[in-house]
């Protein structure tokens, strides 16, 4: 390699390390800026629910959070949803809630009613009415599953579909608390 | 933020506008690069069939990934509104029909990337400028003077800056490429040159992926641009061997 070459690459090597490293995201401010990304803060929303209340993610501080983002006709929404119930039953009173955000703004309200009541569903359904819930969230692809600590921290994000439960409870077991598993 | 472009009873959606824009640049580019290294217009063809075969792929990766966007919208799997592509089915394939496609015709993989170059430059154009027409993908909050409002607040215009250091890539481009000798070269110089633009850019954005406090596609953007260089510096050597 010619001696003008390995300079000039020494030289970028040692600016971009440098940018590289100043620009990197302190774990501290990870913590406290909302990004739809693990590490970072949940961004918060407030939703109507199936039966008309308003919920909001602050109201679930201190709770584990399972987001899942699903519509009526997307198949592996209505594979996957079973498993949620059940852990969402098994483990409510410890700490986790599920929620089931659906797509609105492309489905019918009247499927939504008939789906719940098919799958006897006892977590809350909100209403993402005009989509905004799905874009800050970039949801791209049903089902999308949030994983959210108690600290309001996202741990886990699933892009698609049907997971099962033990996929499910292996991703829980890392974020419900120690005593609350 | 322009995310829909009104024409009289017809509303586009500016980004697939601006994607296919790009395409349309890079490929009339890619053409001219063809025929000043002697191979003519097959070339442009042979970027059009890659493109058009890796969308396709993609769409059908992301079908078998996550599902129709709905089963009755088999529209759905072709319209370029659906953001939704698997990127490695959609890279792999597209390469592969490139390939195929060269050997046909007996095209040098040398020559052909380097022509190729601009393609790559027209696509991260309209990237950027698609992110900024939907407002995704956007800065750090910031007080500067030509901040954007985005995202619920005032930021850097992130997309903005990309989009101007692609065309400023492309210009470093254009004046390098007819100095470089071996084959193959001119391509890895547009690497080396977008890698650059993600390494500052990604440095100014929010919301990107981490891997210990690092943002990810800076620290591959790090490695793509030392390795360019690399690559850069032993073809220049090579050419200078007796």
């Amino acid at each position: 390699m010619p001696k003008s070459w390995a300079l000039g690459i020494a030289l970028i090597a040692l600016v971009g390390g440098a940018w590289l490293i100043g620009s990197r995201v302190r774990e501290a401010g990870l913590a406290v800026r909302e990004a739809p990304q693990p590490g970072y803060r949940a961004p918060g929303f407030s939703l109507r629910t199936l039966d008309g209340e308003s919920l909001s993610l602050s109201d679930l501080q201190g709770r584990t959070v399972v987001l899942n983002f699903w519509a009526t006709w997307c198949p592996p929404c209505r594979a996957e949803m079973p498993a949620f119930q059940r852990l969402y039953a098994r483990y409510a009173d410890r700490g986790l809630t599920v929620i089931g955000v659906n797509a609105t703004l492309g489905d019918d309200l009247a499927a939504v009613f008939a789906f719940r009541q098919q799958y006897h569903l006892t977590f809350p359904i909100l209403l993402d009415e005009t989509g905004q819930v799905n874009r800050r969230y970039r949801v791209t692809a049903l089902p999308t599953t949030f994983f959210i600590d108690s600290r309001g921290i996202i741990r886990d994000v699933v892009v698609g579909g049907p997971l099962s439960e033990a996929a499910i409870e292996a991703r829980l077991s890392e974020i419900l608390p120690a005593g609350n598993r | 933020m322009l995310p829909a472009l009104s024409l009289g009873p017809f509303t586009l959606p500016t980004r697939p506008v601006l994607l296919l824009l790009g395409l349309w640049l890079g490929v009339s580019l890619v053409e001219r690069e063809g025929r000043r290294r002697g191979i003519g217009g097959v070339l442009a063809i042979d970027a059009l069939w890659g493109l058009t075969a890796g969308y396709i792929a993609g769409r059908m990766g992301a079908l078998l990934l996550y599902g129709l966007s709905s089963p009755w919208d088999l529209l759905s799997l072709i319209r370029p509104v659906d953001p939704t592509l698997a990127p490695i089915p959609a890279l792999l394939v597209a390469a592969g029909v490139i390939a195929w496609r060269w050997h046909r015709h007996r095209i040098p993989w040398g020559v052909g990337l380097d022509a190729m170059a601009p393609l790559l430059l027209g696509i991260a154009l309209a990237w950027a400028l698609g992110d900024w027409a939907e407002g995704r993908r956007y800065g750090e909050p910031t007080s500067i003077p030509f901040l954007a409002m985005l995202g619920g607040g005032e930021r850097h215009p992130v997309q903005l800056y990309e989009a101007g250091l692609v065309v400023l890539g492309f210009a470093v481009w254009y004046r390098i490429r007819k100095h470089l000798q071996v084959p193959g070269s001119s391509f890895v110089l547009a690497l080396v040159l977008y890698s650059a633009t993600r390494l500052t850019t990604e440095g100014f954005r929010a919301e990107s992926p981490t891997w210990m406090g690092f943002r990810v596609p800076q620290l591959l953007a790090f490695a793509g641009l030392m390795l360019g260089l690399w690559g850069l510096a032993w073809m220049e050597g090579r050419s200078r061997d007796p």
